[in-house]
Parts: structure tokens; C-alpha cells; sequence
């Protein structure tokens, strides 16, 4: 029985490990999250800079969600449901701000979509792959019960 | 065919007797469970489904023939079966005895009204409680006397509505879950068992402590993921010994003999 609920937590954590690498990665250097020709504006840091606006302004909207500081799998608090809710939140909030803030910008870089791109990434991390692997003795027992009961749903 | 089964009305003060079986020469009473429900079934029908009903009833004289033991349970042919799980032994029984008003849509409703038995079995045609309870109770019934297979083609109907009704829509059931498990609906339980892991969350201020978020209340253990102690038989499990050990029917006490999941 242990081993089952930890086998469950253990997948909790993986699957927030994902989420949260990518919003560390991203705190940590946007730059690959940038298109090859948008570079250059982001590389120039400092207060008031393009690049700085972005991090502030994602650092604002993950702190009420409890994701800043960005926590580790083990201590943060909610599930992995939680936290899609929570991104999906932040992406609301971000998106359509960001364009207004960041506008000057964003209109001499049409390409550079840092937020969308951390999106797309982030929304990848679940995809559609099971996440509680099952062992080869679990798949033969499930094997053998689906051919008593009929059930053809693998 | 299900008006067979019902009985006449039973006379003040005495109890309700389900007949699965009418008339025929092997007719046996089964006292089911701690209130003794009375079921008339056929001795030969229950010991050629189930391996372990071949076991556990005796082959018994069959007396003066055909009709002989009819209405007059006598001593030799009554049997206790102490298990509580009286709704799946129920479906069991009326698929064993070849009634074929066996329901092909489970459907999510009300728990009271299903465990008030009075009101008839449960897939009258006047209820509608069709639940994912029902389906483990029968999914649990079915795995502890060895009789899945009789299970064919409901299961696989049955399963299908909460397919859509349950995993589609995201929705945990540590129920579903171990149905799913049980009658080897892998998507399902894969589908449910990734529901689960993406709710676990910690109890306030108790961060060693995990509880399935929407599942389980925060004061309700963990451990309650564990179904009534339902686990899984080796494969070399002598199925006698398990029923007897389960013979005061908490399944939970069979998990020193079962394998758990994690195989």
C-alpha cells in the first residue's frame, strides 16, 4: 500500500518538477524562449530594459499563485491540477497585459513572444502520455482480467 | 424474467426471500451476509460458474427429484455465506441463473435509495440507481469468487458510461478506479490512476501529509485510496483458503494473503 500512494506522490512531484523547471528556466534566461532575430533587445539588462519588464512582470503574477519564489516540487502545496489552474490564470493575466505594458517594444519586435513561448512549453509538459507508469506485472494481470470480463478497451 | 425472482409478499415479521431459482430439483437456500438474506438458488448452476462456489457448497443429495426440495429449504441445503457485499452477489446470482434483465447502462445516482433494498433489486425497471458503487460491488463480487467471466459482454457496457461520464470529464472515483482495475479496463484505470496523482496535494500546515484534493476530505486518510482492503490475488492464491480467510466478509482482512499493486 505504501509503495502504491508513493508511487502516486512520486509522480506528483516529477510532473510539477517539469512545470516548475520551466518556469525557473525562464526567471533564470529568457533568452531561449526568444526568437534568433528578437535577441537582441532581451540581452540588455537593467532596470527599464525590455528584458527586465518581462521578468518583473512574470515574477508580479506568479507570486499571488505561490509559484514566487519559484518552490520546489516538495514544498509547494497545491497539486498538479492546482497548478495548471494557476497557469492558466497567470496566462490570462499576462498575455493581454503584456502587450500593453511592454507596447513599444513589442511593436519594434512583432516576432518576440516570450510569454506564448513559455505557454507552449508549458502546456507540452502533460501532453497526452499516461503519467503512472505500470509495471509489466500490472499489464499481465490487466491483460488476463480484460480477457475474463470481455472488456476490449485497452 | 425478473418477476421470478421476486417473491410473494413476504407475511408480517418475516423476511424477504430472493429466488433466483424456481422449482428446480437442486434448489439450495444461501443465507447471505449478517442479516441472512434468504436466496433460493441452484446449487448446480453456482458450483459449475465458480470455481470457488465449487468448493465451499457440497454436492448434496438431490433428494426425491425434481421439485422435491422446492419452498422447503431443509437443513441439509442451507448454507451461510457471510458477505456483506450482497448487491454484487445479487447481479451475480441473477446472471448465474440466466436472467437476462441484467441492466446494460450503469448510470450515476443516488446512493440511499440503493442501499435500501426493500424497494427491490437494484435494476428495477422502477429505480435509478445505476452507480459506479453498483459496478464495484459486482467488479469486487465477481473478482472474489472467480466469476469475471460470466461478466461478458456487461462489463464492457457498463464501463463504457463511465468512460464518458467520469475519465472524459477528468473526474476521479477511487470507485471507477478499482472497478477499471478489476475487470481489466487498463485505459480507464490508467486514465483515473493519472486523475489521482494529479490531485494529491498537501494538508494544511502538515507537510509530510498528502491528501487527494476533491477525493478524500482533509481529515480522511490517504490510506482510504485502499478500497475496503481491495488487493489482488496471486495467481497461485489458493482461491478456498482466500474465501475462508474473507469469511467475515471485511476484504480487508484477505491482504496479508493478496499481492498488492505494485507488482
Amino acid at each position: 500500500m505504501a509503495l502504491w500512494i508513493g508511487k502516486l506522490i512520486q509522480t506528483r512531484n516529477r510532473v510539477l518538477k517539469l512545470y516548475i523547471d520551466h518556469l525557473r528556466s525562464f526567471l533564470d534566461d529568457p533568452l531561449p524562449y526568444m526568437d534568433a532575430g528578437c535577441i537582441w533587445h532581451m540581452q540588455e539588462q537593467g532596470r527599464g530594459t525590455h528584458r527586465s519588464a518581462i521578468l518583473e512582470l512574470l515574477q508580479e503574477t506568479l507570486a499571488p499563485q505561490r509559484l514566487f519564489p519559484i518552490p520546489e516540487p516538495t514544498t509547494y502545496d497545491y497539486c498538479v491540477q492546482g497548478l495548471y489552474w494557476s497557469i492558466e490564470a497567470i496566462k490570462e493575466k499576462l498575455l493581454k497585459p503584456a502587450d500593453l505594458r511592454l507596447g513599444p517594444h513589442r511593436l519594434s519586435c512583432p516576432g518576440c513572444e516570450p510569454y506564448k513561448r513559455l505557454f507552449k512549453r508549458l502546456r507540452e509538459v502533460r501532453g497526452d502520455r499516461p503519467l503512472v507508469p505500470l509495471s509489466e506485472s500490472q499489464k499481465v494481470y490487466l491483460a488476463r482480467k480484460r480477457a475474463e470480463s470481455g472488456v476490449s478497451h485497452v | 424474467m425478473s418477476s421470478s425472482m421476486s417473491s410473494a409478499a413476504p407475511e408480517p415479521g418475516s423476511q424477504r426471500v430472493w429466488r433466483y431459482s424456481e422449482g428446480c430439483h437442486d434448489d439450495i437456500l444461501l443465507e447471505v451476509g449478517p442479516k441472512r438474506i434468504p436466496c433460493i438458488v441452484s446449487l448446480q448452476a453456482l458450483r459449475n460458474a465458480s470455481t470457488v462456489f465449487a468448493q465451499l457448497l457440497p454436492e448434496v443429495s438431490l433428494g426425491n427429484g425434481y421439485g422435491a426440495f422446492y419452498g422447503a429449504a431443509t437443513a441439509e441445503r442451507k448454507f451461510r455465506l457471510e458477505d456483506t457485499n450482497f448487491n454484487g452477489l445479487d447481479m451475480l446470482f441473477t446472471i448465474i441463473h440466466r436472467h437476462w434483465s441484467v441492466p446494460l447502462q450503469l448510470q450515476i445516482s443516488n446512493h440511499e435509495e440503493f442501499l435500501d433494498l426493500s424497494s427491490g433489486p437494484p435494476w428495477s425497471p422502477n429505480r435509478e440507481w445505476r452507480d459506479v458503487d453498483l459496478l464495484l460491488s459486482i467488479a469486487l463480487a465477481a473478482d472474489k469468487y472467480c466469476l469475471t467471466h460470466i461478466l461478458q459482454p456487461f462489463a464492457e457496457l457498463w464501463l463504457f458510461g463511465f468512460r464518458v461520464g467520469f475519465h472524459s470529464l477528468g473526474i476521479a472515483s477511487r470507485e471507477l478506479l478499482w472497478a477499471a482495475w478489476l475487470l481489466g479496463d487498463e485505459m480507464l484505470f490508467r486514465g483515473q490512476l493519472d486523475d489521482f496523482a494529479t490531485r494529491i496535494m498537501w494538508k494544511e500546515h502538515q507537510p509530510d501529509q498528502y491528501y487527494v484534493h476533491g477525493i478524500f476530505d482533509e481529515d480522511e486518510s490517504f490510506e482510504s485510496l485502499d478500497i475496503a482492503g481491495v488487493a489482488f490475488r496471486d495467481q497461485t492464491t489458493d482461491v478456498s483458503d482466500l474465501w475462508r480467510m474473507s469469511s467475515s466478509l471485511d476484504t480487508a482482512s484477505m491482504t496479508s494473503v493478496l499481492i498488492w499493486l505494485c507488482g
